[in-house]
């Protein structure tokens, strides 16, 4: 015979298997095990036979990268007629100009001439040798600063503007126009006008 | 499982002793018995069904959509190529809502930069807005299903989205889960 210690599992069966428990304490025992395996058994059968289990699946990644490019997107005012003009200060309505812009940008002005020449409606170009007015053409940016001459460069009106957003920056510009007793009335068919360039520009 | 085994090695104490086992191990060694039955049963019918029903996904490699402009931009074709003797079902998912812009360097997103619209895609018709929910783009039933399923994908741009600066993209990552119909 062969003389051993005790291990702690061994005192926990025998008390199960060689003690004398009463009646009720065997039944509770017999329903906590039934329970146990059954849940198990319930358990096991549900997760093997599940779709996710049983059903065969793969699985795959894709990256996907993009760039977004630089855009400006300029809207200006359609041409403009200052009608009679009167001796004295004159001023034109705000005019918008609308800029959309995924980044910083510049927005300019500039005209082909300073003042407004005689201009030839019926052949569409103006009169070599004409008339103009003895006074330039103002601009200024419409809630900010005073009044400049327009010159055949670019003048900036926004600088390092912020990217607008999908709704875009819009910026008032007002004209101003002196007219005087020096300045002649025009015959039917002829009329004063000067051409403004707008540049708006990405800045990065 | 652990308690059975413990168990059969008590009764197999009591054989050699030349006892029965107790009254209250039967249904215990009956329910064990019948369990495990089940279990080996159900494990081979699903080793048989896996034999049977192949399933071999080629997945689309990775896509660079290049520089995108202002409006709606189209990729190029991507397919999956599945080869599987029973029906299937396609499903796809992001791991972000919008495309987010990603630093190289770090590896990781910036927060607070993403495109304004999702990503959509565009298959037979249909179009799908990408998301982080597992979105069903295909489900064709079997025995033989076709084995290819194209699609699109579409990213608008509005003036709202910034370019990226250096050293960084806008990415997602996209998740596709192919799976046999049963």
């Amino acid at each position: 015979m062969v003389m051993r210690g005790k291990r702690p599992g061994e005192t926990r069966k025998k008390s199960m298997t060689q003690g004398k428990p009463t009646g009720s304490r065997v039944s509770n025992c017999r329903r906590r095990i039934r329970a146990k395996h059954l849940l198990l058994a319930v358990m096991g059968i549900g997760l093997l036979l599940s779709p996710a289990a049983i059903a065969e699946t793969e699985t795959g990644t894709q990256e996907v990268t993009a760039q977004v490019a630089h855009a400006i997107e300029l809207i200006v005012p359609s041409s403009y007629d200052w009608g009679e003009l009167i001796v004295g200060e004159n001023e034109s309505v705000f005019q918008a100009v609308t800029v959309k812009s995924t980044a910083p940008y510049d927005l300019k002005i500039r005209a082909d001439r300073t003042n407004l020449a005689q201009y030839d409606l019926a052949v569409g170009h103006y009169v070599g040798g004409g008339r103009e007015l003895q006074n330039p053409l103002q601009w200024k940016e419409a809630y900010s600063g005073g009044y400049s001459a327009i010159s055949t460069v670019d003048m900036p009106v926004v600088i390092a503007a912020p990217p607008t957003g999908s709704a875009g920056t819009t910026t008032m510009i007002q004209f101003r126009q002196f007219v005087s007793y020096g300045d002649h009335a025009l015959p039917d068919g002829m009329v004063y006008r000067i051409v403004l360039t707008y540049t708006a520009m990405n800045t990065v | 499982m652990l308690r059975v085994r413990l168990r059969s090695g008590e009764y197999g104490k009591h054989q050699d002793a030349k006892q029965k086992p107790p009254a209250c191990r039967r249904p215990i060694r009956l329910v064990a018995a019948a369990l495990a039955c089940l279990l080996t049963a159900v494990i081979v019918s699903q080793c048989i069904m896996a034999a049977g029903s192949g399933l071999d996904v080629t997945f689309p490699d990775d896509l660079d959509l290049g520089i995108l402009a202002v409006g709606e931009n189209v990729s190029d074709l991507q397919s999956l190529v599945i080869n599987s003797d029973l029906g299937y079902q396609v499903y796809v998912r992001a791991d972000r809502e919008r495309l987010g812009q990603w630093d190289l360097m770090l590896m990781r997103y910036v927060a607070g930069s993403e495109m304004a619209e999702p990503l959509l895609l565009t298959s037979e018709g249909r179009t799908y807005v990408v998301g982080i929910g597992d979105l069903l783009i295909a489900d064709r039933p079997g025995p033989s299903p076709p084995p290819e399923v194209t699609f699109r994908f579409v990213q608008r741009v509005g003036f709202g989205d910034r370019p990226a600066p250096e050293g960084r993209v806008y990415r997602i990552l996209l998740t596709y889960t192919v799976v046999q119909n049963v």
